[in-house]
């Protein structure tokens, strides 16, 4: 099912927390025609979200940060404990 | 389906990033990520877990991340631990928002119309 972003974070933050472990989520990138799309189901329901915008890019590093978080810390993590992701990488770059 | 350590799978995904650009093999990149108790299950034990399940999502074990990347035939993955998950996941957004470029920006768009106005 498609659904706009605001929907689709908040559909996908509460399937993993509620089943992390039959929960999937793919980031399915095509260059040739310029799309991105994400996508989270635990094969009863689906969730679906495209894009061909660059700007989409930062919401998707924020629900990847939430979707890792809680898929290698289970789902009582406490995000803001966590380090932001925004913060690091741009001193780090080798 | 080789299951590579963190350091080789993220200089794997970026290859693959490099080649969908070039457009050779597949088209598109999919990268996926599950959570994963890594336990070999049979049939039948898939079946009693799906009963027990509850039970044993409530308790904190110690869960990993499996990662999986494809791209036309080549299929790579590794497995993040709650230890290299910021490691992972802030080099793992680098590679992507790098190699994302062809969604369009807006800012551009408003430039040119700027520019031809």
């Amino acid at each position: 099912m498609l659904l706009d972003w605001d929907d689709f974070a908040a559909k996908a933050e509460e399937l993993v927390r509620e089943k992390p472990l039959h929960t999937r989520y793919t980031v399915k990138y095509k260059h040739s025609e310029g799309k991105m799309t994400l996508k989270v189901t635990d094969n009863e329901e689906c969730w679906t979200y495209k894009t061909n915008q660059a700007s989409d890019l930062k919401k998707m590093e924020k629900l990847n940060h939430i979707m890792s978080a809680v898929m290698t810390r289970g789902r009582s993590v406490d995000l803001d404990s966590l380090e932001e992701p925004s913060g690091e990488p741009k001193r780090g770059k080798r | 389906m080789a299951v590579l350590e963190v350091n080789r799978f993220l200089t794997e995904l970026a290859g693959l990033y490099e080649k969908c650009k070039e457009g050779t093999a597949g088209k598109a990149v999919t990268l996926t990520m599950k959570r994963s108790d890594l336990k070999p299950r049979t049939r039948r034990a898939k079946a009693k877990a799906k009963v027990e399940d509850r039970d044993k999502e409530n308790s904190d074990d110690e869960y990993s991340c499996l990662v999986r990347a494809k791209h036309g035939k080549r299929k790579i993955s590794t497995v993040v631990s709650a230890k290299d998950h910021l490691y992972f996941l802030n080099a793992c957004n680098t590679i992507c928002k790098a190699h994302m470029d062809a969604l369009k920006r807006r800012d551009k768009k408003k430039k040119k119309k700027k520019a031809k106005k």
